[in-house]
């Protein structure tokens, strides 16, 4: 008798072993963001194999600011993995040797004890090897949950893993990866050097950046997303938090479709859909006129003044009865971040030491507190915020323009001869700050070249003189 | 003898091995992994090396104790990476010479052990250690410091660097290097049960732990001491890691055999 | 500011101590716990080292008679795997306990609780604290002695081979007797 209970044992043991020998063993479909593995061709389940590394690496998180990032594959988001419902997955997670930190994933796809994540806790210079079944389709959020797990979050730990329906997904034209996550620093937005995380601000919820894939214009600019007019696109969108929800919008497009929170249910027609932290979504739309599609969160201070802020050039011809030409939404009058600064931080300035240096600075503060609405390049856009390129109303009087940045500005005004009727909010920037940014557009976009000095901003802060719009124009 | 013996004959360390170690007074302190209310832990009086031990005194060590060479050293006690940040001169592995001042890394905590063992000392419990850590410059427990923990958790936010030992300000006792340099090994190292899974760690996993359901209250508000347990729960005794290295602690009664004050 | 200094000078007496070391067993394999040359006493009160374990296959735990919470089941699905094992084969495997609180868990103590137990022909160990620790760092198993006189700890059952290697860890609180003996028997 007991022999034979020993022998249905190993027998049951065997069995084990052949089935999993049985599935066709792989490597599994993986893509650096915002790249989208393909789809999976395969009708059939088979054992995956997913290698992924934690490393923990300084990258910018802005121009000029580095951060100490802890991530997957070195990467913010990490590896994004394609798998088909009913594979079995064997995970290998190994610690980079120059760990400081042991890491551990929890992937929402696993049903079992926390995701994995004590199955898969490593110390640096080591790996481990665990396997789950995936029972259930959709976006999951996979992330790191080593003590302290908020930590590990905030400092970059967290990407997708997508889980095809055996039936498969409706084949699209183009598909992206973009990952929302927010990053509390000790210096606020923008200041320059190698940041540290500060665990106060992360508690208090009060992020400095809140970035799609991992830094400030990760998908904006050179780096924008791209598709041509008539293409279906298909975003799938992550949110790591580790605090924040995301209100996910498209300014100039509406969804077709949504994954409601990365699941089964689908709704249409749909401007702004929110992403849980820890959570995900899948948005398709198809895109009918050319031009620039940004990419929100559509806490809309976090789009402008926290880098929440992708783009999606598209290309093609126009089609006026679609779209008539205007490009952007007037309604956000953006604000420079600088407004928010709390006096009396004892942050050490970096201060500008030669017309080079201004320059360089100055065009940092462009970036973070112009740009929005000035436009990269200072073409500005027509009828509603004037150029700084080439700009008759900015060479002509240097100290009006300081004036305009220390007061800001209301009413008409006329630049290379069109008129404007807006207001300009007072940045509050700092008086080199305002120095800075000045020399840079003097010297860039074929302005008439100059210097200001911080000593000429104080001395018109103390003049205290505000500016009369239109003047002599 | 409790020592690890390998049946290897080794020689007789003609020499003195002499470092200089801080006088902790014992006392009483609260564990981070013990909820707000339980019982404080006290720590008898010890000393405790001022730093950590170094690439060249490890060395000395080994050429004492040649079955702790990097050659030699059974797999039971240590892994691959072991003295990994070494290199073979001759057939010998040693620091280069940049390295002599810097930490010692890449030990297991066998090799750890061993090394306090035959210069008559220990490694320090966790209790004494996080004891020993929890002081600022100024005063025994720095946590009541304004920026104190965030001066400790900006050393996860720095690449690795290597330094020599000795260099960061003596704390109130004088010890020097406890943060911002590497980890260190601990005696009983093995006695955070915890799973390094932080949303489970609240209480322990008695699936995983024979004990009472309710051991080991969690109270995460000190970030940078949950760091640390979280840390010496991914270990196992045999591994060598790059950034983790020891320091030596021995009994109070030791103070009155040393000389000076 | 509180900062004494000494200088503890010491001559490496530990370290003939240590050196005279025992050529006799140093033919085990690198990964063998029988390279921990410590000494135990057994329930019988007999000396032994660790490597006169060597020969047979080992199904060891490492608990203590008072405990209340995992240990009895522990104890008990190691008295499972044996009678999963062919009479033939036991003569194969030793059962061993190794105590956690060797201060209270004297031979007397042990061989009482064998008694109580009924583990005929198992081993139950009591050494010094810091063998036991060794032995516990060779063996991945964590331990804290935590409040009312209690120790909590890995609920590990552990098979060695006839050389003191691992061959496999399970859980055991929730162990398949039949799969371990398996184990057991078709291991190298």
């Amino acid at each position: 008798m007991r022999r034979q209970i020993i022998m249905v044992a190993l027998f049951l043991l065997t069995t084990c072993n052949l089935y999993a020998g049985n599935l066709p063993v792989e490597d599994a479909l993986v893509s650096v963001p915002p790249m989208v593995p393909p789809a999976i061709t395969r009708d059939y389940p088979a054992r995956v194999i997913v290698r992924m590394e934690t490393v923990e690496k300084v990258m910018p998180i802005a121009d000029g600011v580095d951060y100490m990032f802890w991530t997957f594959d070195g990467s913010v988001p990490g590896t994004f993995i394609r798998v088909r419902e009913g594979d079995e997955v064997e995970f290998h997670l190994s610690n980079h040797p120059g760990s400081k930190m042991p890491h551990n994933i929890d992937l929402h796809a696993v049903t079992g004890p926390g995701g994995g994540a004590a199955a898969s806790f490593t110390a640096p210079g080591h790996t481990s090897v665990f396997s789950f079944k995936v029972l259930n389709p959709g976006l999951y959020v996979y992330h790191c949950a080593t003590a302290p797990v908020g930590m590990h979050i905030a400092n970059g730990m967290y990407g997708l893993i997508l889980v095809e329906p055996k039936e498969g997904l409706k084949p699209v034209d183009r598909e992206y990866y973009v990952m929302q996550g927010e990053f509390y620093t000790k210096g606020k937005y923008g200041e320059a050097g190698l940041q540290p995380f500060d665990m106060e601000k992360a508690i208090n919820e009060l992020a400095d950046y809140v970035v799609f894939n991992g830094s400030v214009g990760a998908i904006a600019g050179e780096n924008a997303l791209v598709a041509n007019v008539g293409e279906t696109i298909r975003l799938y969108v992550g949110n790591g938090g580790p605090n924040l929800v995301s209100s996910f919008h498209v300014i100039g497009e509406i969804f077709d479709r949504v994954n409601v929170e990365g699941g089964t249910l689908v709704n249409e027609n749909v401007q702004t859909t929110l992403v849980p932290a820890g959570g995900s979504t899948i948005v398709e739309f198809k895109v009918d006129v050319p031009g620039t599609l940004i990419v929100v969160d559509h806490s809309i201070f976090r789009a402008f003044n926290k880098g929440a802020l992708g783009m999606i050039n598209v290309e093609g011809a126009e089609n006026p009865a679609i779209y008539s030409g205007k490009q952007f939404d007037q309604v956000y009058l953006p604000e420079g971040s600088a407004i928010q600064s709390i006096p009396g931080e004892t942050q050490k300035l970096v201060i500008a030491s030669s017309l080079t240096e201004q320059i360089r600075f100055g065009q940092r503060v462009y970036e973070t507190n112009c740009q929005a609405c000035h436009q990269a390049g200072g073409t500005g856009i027509p009828r509603a915020f004037p150029p700084l390129a080439k700009s008759d109303y900015l060479n002509l009087d240097h100290q009006r323009a300081i004036d305009v940045l220390l007061h800001g500005m209301s009413g008409k005004v006329v630049v290379n001869g069109e008129q404007y009727d807006g207001s300009m909010p007072a940045i509050g920037l700092s008086d080199h700050d305002i120095a800075d940014v000045l020399t840079f557009l003097l010297n860039n976009w074929d302005n008439n070249g100059g210097q200001i000095a911080p000593e000429q901003v104080v001395q018109r802060r103390l003049e205290g003189k505000s500016v009369q719009a239109d003047s002599g124009h | 003898m409790n020592i690890v013996t390998l049946g290897l004959l080794a020689v007789l360390v003609a020499g003195t091995l002499d470092v200089e170690m801080a006088v902790i007074t014992g006392g009483e302190y609260r564990p981070l992994y013990f909820s707000k209310n339980s019982e404080q832990i006290s720590v008898s009086s010890f000393i405790l090396d001022i730093t950590p031990v170094s690439n060249i005194q490890f060395f000395e060590f080994i050429g004492h104790t040649p079955v702790w060479e990097k050659n030699s050293i059974p797999t039971l006690f240590t892994e691959d990476t072991y003295l990994g940040h070494w290199s073979q001169h001759d057939n010998v592995w040693q620091p280069e010479p940049s390295q002599n001042q810097e930490a010692v890394t890449n030990v297991s905590w066998f090799a750890a052990q061993a090394y306090c063992e035959v210069q008559g000392k220990r490694l320090p419990t966790v209790a004494e250690w996080e004891f020993v850590a929890r002081a600022s410059e100024s005063r025994p427990d720095g946590s009541e410091e304004l920026g104190y923990n965030q001066r400790i958790l900006n050393w996860y936010a720095r690449p690795n660097l290597n330094a020599n030992i000795g260099q960061t300000p003596n704390n109130y006792w004088g010890v020097k290097d406890l943060h911002g340099l590497i980890w260190e090994w601990t005696e009983d190292f093995n006695s955070n049960l915890i799973s390094g899974e932080s949303r489970a760690d609240a209480s322990i996993d008695t699936r995983l732990y024979c004990a009472a359901a309710a051991t080991d209250a969690a109270d995460p508000s000190d970030y940078a001491a949950f760091m640390r347990y979280g840390f010496r729960s991914s270990l196992k005794a045999r591994f060598a890691i790059s950034n983790l290295g020891f320091r030596c602690a021995g009994s109070a009664d030791d103070a009155k055999e040393g000389v000076g004050d | 500011m509180m900062q004494r200094r000494v200088w503890v000078i010491r001559y490496s007496v530990a370290v003939l101590l240590l050196i005279i070391a025992q050529l006799l067993h140093a033919d085990f394999p690198g990964d063998s716990i029988y390279l921990l040359q410590s000494e135990w006493r057994t329930q019988d009160a007999e000396k032994i080292y660790l490597s006169d374990l060597a020969g047979k296959k080992l199904v060891l735990s490492m608990t203590y008679t008072s405990c209340q919470h995992t240990c009895p089941t522990i104890v008990s699905n190691m008295q499972a795997i044996e009678n999963n094992l062919p009479e033939t084969d036991r003569d194969n495997v030793r059962f061993v306990l190794v105590s956690l609180m060797p201060q209270s868990d004297t031979p007397e103590v042990l061989k009482t609780y064998a008694n109580k137990r009924g583990l005929k022909g198992w081993t139950l160990l009591s050494g010094h604290e810091d063998d036991v620790r060794m032995l516990a760092m060779v063996l991945d198993i964590k331990y804290k002695a935590v409040a009312n006189n209690e120790i909590a700890h890995s609920n590990l059952i552990t098979i060695l081979d006839d050389q003191g290697r691992i061959v496999r860890q399970i859980n055991g609180a929730e162990s398949n007797p039949s799969l371990m003996a398996g184990h057991l028997l078709h291991q190298n």
